[in-house]
């Protein structure tokens, strides 16, 4: 039986155990779905509406894909949450202008 | 080096190991702006009416978010992570602010056009300011109020109610034969709307008749009143035909409502001018993942709206065009493009709307509108159009 070193397996399990706890979760999902979010107010009119919103949901959209290639995961992931957000935001924004400016037409008609 | 120094050793140099990764994932718990920023927007944006009525779902969801953030300033989680937490909570309060001030403005919008609005009673109700308070002696007077004098169960007090009860059926039944002389009675009547016209007591019979009795439980009125809504039962169900039959000659006879009337209503919609119509377009997100099952409480305001617009302009009819990017193959895209369509479809039908009236087409990955070489373009390529063929574009 061959001797194994107690210290050297010690220290292989507790580095998995490190791995583990600090594993990264996947991107790709959240990517899809910030970008849905950002396509989402954009058709409901944030470029006109919303802009500084959707430009702040833009640009984290971005940093965050650079970051995904560069296997910074984690802080990609806190972007596009982020990213989701302000783009809801810009949405909800863009809804709301845009049904107050169509009941301010009607009203001066 | 003996094994059991060695073992000492190896467990020794776990312990410390996992000491040092657990301080690796700790920090100080600090004090965070941005939790108490985020938590002040969201105690005062919580206290609106509209808001807690209109955008109940958005509002739970930035709670959830603030005490996500809660949750990591007590588990001494670094304040990056807390500030994280907090600004997206403080992005949802504010985005359910908005979606309720969406809501309010499209239901005057639909009150303002004649619309039949979306928002039911109940909510309009819990989003309403609280009413003035009444005072104690003007609530005494209100005859149905359950806390006055009227259900005290004295004989005086029965009396009394009876009294007012009698008198206030005598003031309806006036009422209501006013209301009646004043209706032209058309020629064309059908022998139970007659009988409808010359009954005035039965329609306000019924609520009088649901009006919880006291407990005395007097024999008279109580008798008359049961035959009232009878009668009232009686002439309502004789009835219904004939007006449903009147409606929809009324309904016919109706000229179809003007284009600008109906860009308006579709402008109302979000629906935008394109080359074949009016459009409107449902995105990738109204569907759960990449199948055709709708996430229905996303897409019921939009399918909401559709349904009631097509309802109340039945001359119009819908086309649903469903496209898709081009990730699976060109078979498996064209499936999934039928199937979302025919799944919006579906809805309409369900929501009472003819199903010739709707045509469901699916094009696969054949019309795109973007590049299929990132993500954006795949995303803006995966779509559903509504479009309206009879409603020429509109330069809104």
């Amino acid at each position: 039986m061959s001797k194994t070193n107690p210290l050297a397996s010690g220290a292989i399990i507790a580095l998995c155990a490190i791995l583990s706890a600090c594993a990264v979760p996947q991107t790709g999902a959240n990517l899809d779905h910030a970008a849905s979010a950002i396509r989402a107010a954009r058709v409901a009119g944030a470029d006109t509406y919303a802009a500084n919103e959707i430009q702040a949901a833009d640009d984290n959209f971005r940093k965050a894909q650079t970051l995904a290639r560069n296997n910074r995961a984690n802080r990609a992931q806190k972007l596009l949450e982020l990213a989701t957000a302000q783009a809801d935001l810009a949405a909800a924004i863009s809804e709301a202008e845009h049904a107050e400016g169509a009941l301010a037409t009607l009203e001066i008609d | 080096m003996t094994s059991r120094t060695r073992l000492k050793a190896s467990t020794l140099s776990l312990v410390v190991l996992g000491a040092l990764s657990l301080n690796g994932c700790a920090g100080k718990q600090v004090w965070s702006p941005e939790l108490e920023s985020a938590t002040k927007t969201y105690q005062e944006i919580a206290q609106d009416p509209l808001v807690s009525a209109l955008a109940a779902e958005e509002l739970a969801m930035a709670e959830r978010q603030l005490q996500r953030a809660q949750t990591a300033q007590d588990q001494y989680k670094p304040v990056s992570w807390v500030q994280h937490e907090a600004q997206v909570a403080q992005l949802k309060t504010l985005t359910a602010q908005q979606r309720a001030r969406a809501l309010s403005a499209n239901h005057k919008l639909q009150v303002a056009m004649g619309q039949q609005t979306l928002l039911s009673e109940a909510t309009l109700m819990a989003a309403a300011p609280p009413p003035p308070e009444i005072e104690p002696t003007m609530a005494a007077a209100t005859p149905f109020d359950m806390s006055g004098p009227y259900y005290a169960g004295a004989q005086g007090d029965i009396e009394a109610q009876l009294a007012a009860l009698s008198q206030q059926l005598a003031a309806l039944q006036i009422q209501l034969q006013a209301q009646s002389a004043t209706i032209d009675t058309p020629q064309t009547l059908t022998a139970p709307q007659a009988q409808t016209n010359a009954t005035p007591v039965a329609p306000v019979a019924a609520p009088i008749g649901d009006l919880p009795l006291i407990s005395a439980d007097p024999a008279g009125l109580e008798s008359e009143m049961a035959q009232q809504t009878a009668a009232a039962s009686s002439t309502d169900i004789a009835a219904e035909p004939a007006i449903a039959a009147a409606m929809s000659v009324q309904q016919e006879q109706q000229p179809l409502p003007s284009a600008k009337q109906l860009h308006r209503e579709l402008l109302a919609m979000n629906a935008r001018s394109n080359s074949r119509g009016m459009a409107l377009t449902l995105g990738d997100r109204y569907f759960e993942g990449r199948s055709s099952r709708l996430w229905s409480k996303r897409a019921a305001r939009h399918l909401d709206n559709v349904a009631g617009f097509l309802d109340r302009n039945p001359r119009l009819s819908l086309d649903i065009e469903a496209h898709t990017d081009d990730e699976a193959s060109s078979e498996e895209n064209h499936d999934l493009s039928i199937d979302r369509a025919t799944a919006i479809k579906s809805q309409l039908v369900l929501r009472g709307i003819e199903e010739s009236r709707i045509n469901a087409t699916g094009f696969g990955e054949s019309r795109p509108i973007a590049g299929n070489d990132n993500p954006l373009g795949r995303l803006q390529n995966r779509r559903v159009e509504l479009i309206f063929p009879n409603i020429p574009a509109a330069n809104i």
